[in-house]
């Protein structure tokens, strides 16, 4: 008894908490020796359906937040897909210029032999009054240069910035070259000017000579900085009055200037 | 009273389905190393019985083993030292790997420590200043005066 009370002084409630051992061990006993079955499976029956409803909670509330998360890193991926096929749209552009580059190169070697002539490609990149093409006088472009197409003169250099110049078109009303024309009937000499930027007037063509409509006209050469027989256009009128000591001539442009992907300037 | 058994039941229930950190054991320690009240010998037994029925292990030995801790705590909390606050970290330490000691022992199984008692060791101190919090501020308690 002294014992008792001398534990209970030291650990208060001393005694309740050997009763509550005591308790454990008799229900750990019952238990050990299958008496509390009963009880047991009534208890499961409870207890199972409410931590089976907390689960499917979780599972739920899991299956929620899945979702946030899988939509998150679907609108990232998206969004790093959209940028790859970016890249990649950029990339096939810029594969197909190079190659369509590498072919007009190709087609102007044929036209223009590149031992005679020193070529430089350069891309339109705009055109007005003036064709403008991405070279300037960072990559050696002088004023006076000619530019190509294949067989066809498409104007001259006018200005040119560092990476930029302007080409005066044949088309331009200030531009004016000797030329010629040749059909199955003969020759015919005359000066090619532009017309309101639009089209071309082949003037000072005598009369004795024969032109008609549908002949190529040829650039002379005369005046240095170009070639002979460069392509100017194609005859689509034929303007001749009696009185007239010359008749005149419309041309056309055999292709439009805006198509152009890449164009040739003739270094000198 | 009934707050603090139907927080108990909360967590017995939580601790055996989804979150594998021994709720009961943290709260209950706690409590008692806050409040050495004669109602945490009571919870021990019962919640003990109840985490054993949840767990399908066998009766009697958890309530033991809360039992146990109980008055471990209650003893750590007469010392001097026991007005430092960062005496529960220990404190949970050991008594989660007594009772992760003896469920390993009971179930044949190899003890893992780190799971069993880190995160009660971690949630030791936020859990002790929300129970003393509620113990001081909500918990209307009976004045006994002793008239000699």
């Amino acid at each position: 008894m002294l014992y008792l009370a001398g534990m209970t002084r030291l650990i208060p409630n001393f005694q309740l908490l050997l009763f509550l051992i005591f308790l454990s061990l008799v229900v750990f006993a019952l238990d050990s020796f299958g008496f509390l079955i009963l009880p047991k499976r009534a208890g499961y029956f409870l207890t199972n359906s409410i931590a089976f409803s907390i689960y499917r909670t979780r599972q739920t509330v899991g299956s929620q937040f899945y979702f946030i998360v899988a939509a998150r890193f679907a609108a990232k991926e998206n969004k790093a897909l959209n940028e790859q096929i970016g890249a990649l749209v950029s990339e096939n552009a810029k594969l197909r210029r190079n190659l369509a580059e590498t072919q007009a190169l190709l087609s102007q070697s044929i036209s223009l032999d590149p031992k005679t002539y020193n070529l430089l490609p350069a891309r339109p990149v705009g055109v007005d009054r003036y064709l403008k093409i991405d070279k300037g006088s960072d990559d050696g472009v002088k004023i006076g240069w000619a530019v190509v197409f294949k067989d066809n003169y498409i104007g001259r250099v006018v200005s040119a910035s560092l990476r930029e110049s302007n080409i005066k078109l044949v088309t331009d009303p200030d531009s004016k070259l000797a030329a010629f024309s040749i059909s199955k009937e003969g020759r015919a000499k005359g000066i090619v000017k532009g017309e309101f930027g639009l089209e071309m007037v082949m003037d000072k063509i005598l009369h004795e000579e024969k032109i008609s409509e549908g002949d190529l006209v040829y650039s002379e050469g005369t005046e240095g900085f170009l070639p002979r027989g460069l392509i100017l256009g194609r005859v689509t009128q034929v303007l001749e009055k009696e009185n007239e000591v010359f008749k005149q001539a419309k041309l056309k442009s055999i292709f439009d200037v805006g198509d152009l992907e890449v164009v040739f300037l003739i270094q000198q | 009273m009934r707050t603090i058994i139907a927080v108990l039941i909360f967590a017995a229930f939580l601790q055996t389905t989804i979150l594998p950190v021994n709720l009961v054991l943290l709260i209950l320690v706690l409590r008692s190393f806050i409040i050495g009240e004669t109602s945490n010998l009571y919870l021990a037994f019962g919640f003990g019985l109840l985490i054993s029925h949840l767990n399908a292990t066998p009766l009697g030995i958890q309530s033991m083993v809360y039992l146990s801790l109980i008055i471990f705590t209650r003893a750590l909390g007469r010392l001097p030292i026991s007005n430092n606050i960062l005496v529960v970290i220990p404190l949970m330490f050991c008594a989660s790997l007594f009772d992760s000691a003896v469920n390993a022992f009971i179930m044949h199984a190899s003890l893992q420590i780190m799971p069993a008692v880190l995160p009660p060791t971690i949630l030791a101190i936020p859990a002790y200043i929300i129970i003393r919090f509620w113990e001081e501020r909500f918990v209307v308690r009976d004045i006994k005066l002793k008239v000699k």
